[in-house]
């Protein structure tokens, strides 16, 4: 049985628990870690006169948007006073809330809902024709020089990062799509827009919602969830997992990738 | 170009003193700052503004001079060490130095964590009226820390207490980026107004279009701080590019919401840019202790009701003692 993780918040932050950077500390460093490896948590606020919503959202928040009742069961807060029980418990009441939502898209997942461009800066070039007025599949193609196959993979993404709207009439850009194309290639600008398009997406949450965590999640296990969330063969959700996994390298770091121009789109 | 201050700066005022002061117009001509000759009062979110300008002119090389210097109410700036950032045209005033137990937090340039954590143990004993430290640090920590991680510049705070009026109140000013621009980065905030608007709604945070932001932020400061001053009846106001708001002091039997234009309130737009964030919340005295904690539990029910269509989820948290 794994041992207990005791946290002694007082000791850390003093009476007035509102250093964000120490709440960061102490959800990276033990709440995350430990429920990882389902270890139960004492986080004790015995020392703690006051703190603030901020400093708990920081301490817990991912965690219990991510684990859910698991760490409804392994996590204990001690010797809260009544302003800090309320602050707990609104920040776990709307991270459990938030996370329900991601997890439960309005439609089931289909095969033809997974991401199949792994590319994002060719996804953004084909942004970029459409935000210069080229709003069909042909005048894509004739600007970008990509095949039609590829044109419609990397829509198709862009449409599951609800960064395009599509209809029988026409292809435009969303209102975060606009901000992609309006953003420096390489930007940190551009690197958050994509995080939040990632963040934002219903699909990419349910099937991935851990692509942009810290701990790196293996293609093995998100080729799994792929296949058992949306149907696909073992060889084709293998293909997709590496395109995800793509997407989180291009975007959770600051500086665009060195290999950008070795991947090459699925097929 | 001359800059005249008026008389009074305070949250009563704010239109007036923002609708006709212009701070940042004038390029990098030399400014004069004129205190008005009976000038007599000056809240604490004027001074941190004043604060906050004055170092913004000397990183970009504006020239500042004051008029006046000598007018009744700058003895108090001298006590509240606005004179440490802003020249004056006269000599120190000689001051009598009263016990700051009680009554006021002096102008603090907060630039790091390490600054806020040791701001916020400065307060607890000066203002020694434990049924409303608490509110007063929630707010003061909430609101720098906002600085700190959104405007990329360092914040300016001070706060006074106000016996007659049964008040604490604190300012917070910086010469960052303002809202508009921070919330921008997942956000389309058209105006300065909307991008004010959309930032007191809970959720809202500039890092994630997600609701409740990202694993660091959740968006809620502002909508909390809001609450503290609705709930004592006092004003809330934020400034930030050409637009402010403040909220009016008594709701009636309004209850709180997520959405800040359902109070009543005051919307300024097409006011003479402020390059930043001027935060001004005002927080009662006459409340008990207990009034704090129900009202943390109150905000935490509107900022956790209608997030989802899903059925609400309560779930039943380990509190031990």
């Amino acid at each position: 049985m794994t041992a207990a993780v005791f946290i002694e918040i007082g000791q850390m932050t003093g009476a007035v628990a509102q250093d964000k950077d120490t709440a960061r500390r102490v959800r990276l460093e033990h709440v995350l870690p430990a429920l990882k490896k389902g270890a139960r948590i004492v986080l004790d606020f015995s020392a703690v006169n006051l703190t603030t919503q901020s400093f708990v959202h920081a301490c817990i928040s991912e965690a219990f948007r991510t684990y859910r009742d698991t760490a409804l069961d392994l996590c204990e807060f001690k010797g809260c006073n009544p302003s800090i029980r309320n602050l707990v418990t609104t920040v776990i009441e709307y991270s459990m809330n938030v996370g329900e939502l991601m997890a439960k898209p309005a439609v089931r997942l289909t095969s033809t809902d997974v991401p199949q461009a792994d590319n994002l800066d060719r996804v953004r070039v084909v942004l970029e024709a459409l935000a210069r007025g080229d709003n069909t599949h042909h005048q894509i193609v004739e600007r970008t020089g990509y095949s039609r196959r590829h044109v419609d993979y990397r829509l198709h993404s862009a449409r599951v990062l609800g960064l395009v709207k599509m209809s029988k009439a026409a292809l435009a850009l969303t209102e975060l799509g606009q901000k992609l194309v309006r953003t420096t290639v390489g930007s940190e600008f551009e690197r958050e827009v994509l995080e939040a398009a990632i963040l934002g997406s219903v699909i990419l949450q349910r099937l991935v919602p851990d692509l942009l965590d810290d701990d790196d999640p293996a293609a093995v296990e998100v080729a799994r969830r792929i296949t058992k969330r949306a149907g696909l063969s073992p060889a084709t959700a293998a293909r997709r997992a590496r395109a995800l996994i793509s997407w989180r390298r291009r975007v959770a770091t600051p500086q665009i990738q060195l290999f950008k121009g070795d991947e090459t789109d699925a097929d | 170009m001359r800059i005249e201050l008026p008389s009074q700066i305070s949250a009563h005022t704010i239109e007036n003193f923002l609708s006709n002061t212009s701070f940042f117009g004038g390029g990098a001509a030399a400014r004069t700052l004129v205190f008005h000759p009976q000038f007599n009062k000056i809240e604490p979110f004027g001074i941190a503004m004043l604060a906050a300008w004055a170092d913004w002119c000397v990183a970009n090389g504006v020239l500042v001079v004051t008029e006046n210097g000598q007018a009744p109410g700058t003895v108090y700036l001298q006590r509240m060490g606005l004179f440490d950032h802003l020249p004056r045209d006269v000599g120190p005033a000689a001051i009598t130095h009263h016990d700051e137990t009680g009554r006021f937090v002096a102008l603090r340039k907060i630039s790091t964590q390490r600054d806020l954590d040791a701001f916020v143990v400065d307060i607890a004993p000066m203002l020694h009226r434990p049924e409303n430290i608490r509110a007063v640090i929630y707010c003061l920590s909430e609101l720098t820390r906002n600085v700190l991680e959104h405007a990329g510049s360092a914040a300016y705070a001070c706060a006074q207490h106000y016996p007659a009026g049964q008040r604490v109140a604190v300012g917070i000013a910086d010469c960052g980026i303002g809202v508009r621009q921070s919330l921008s980065r997942a956000h389309a905030p058209k105006s300065d107004e909307e991008a004010i608007v959309t930032a007191l709604k809970p959720g809202v945070s500039g890092t994630t279009l997600t609701t409740y932001g990202s694993a660091d932020n959740a968006g809620l400061g502002l909508f909390y701080t809001r609450a503290v001053a609705r709930a004592s009846e006092q004003y809330f106001s934020i400034v930030s590019g050409t637009a402010a708001y403040r909220l009016n002091r008594s709701q009636g039997d309004r209850p709180l919401t997520r959405n800040p234009e359902d109070d009543k309130h005051k919307l300024l737009r097409n006011l003479p840019l402020w390059k930043g964030t001027v935060v001004s919340v005002d927080i009662g005295t006459s409340t008990e202790a207990d009034d704090f904690d129900e009202l943390l539990a109150a905000v935490g029910e509107v900022a956790t009701t209608s997030t989802t269509q899903a059925p609400r989820i309560r779930p039943k948290i380990r509190f031990t003692p």
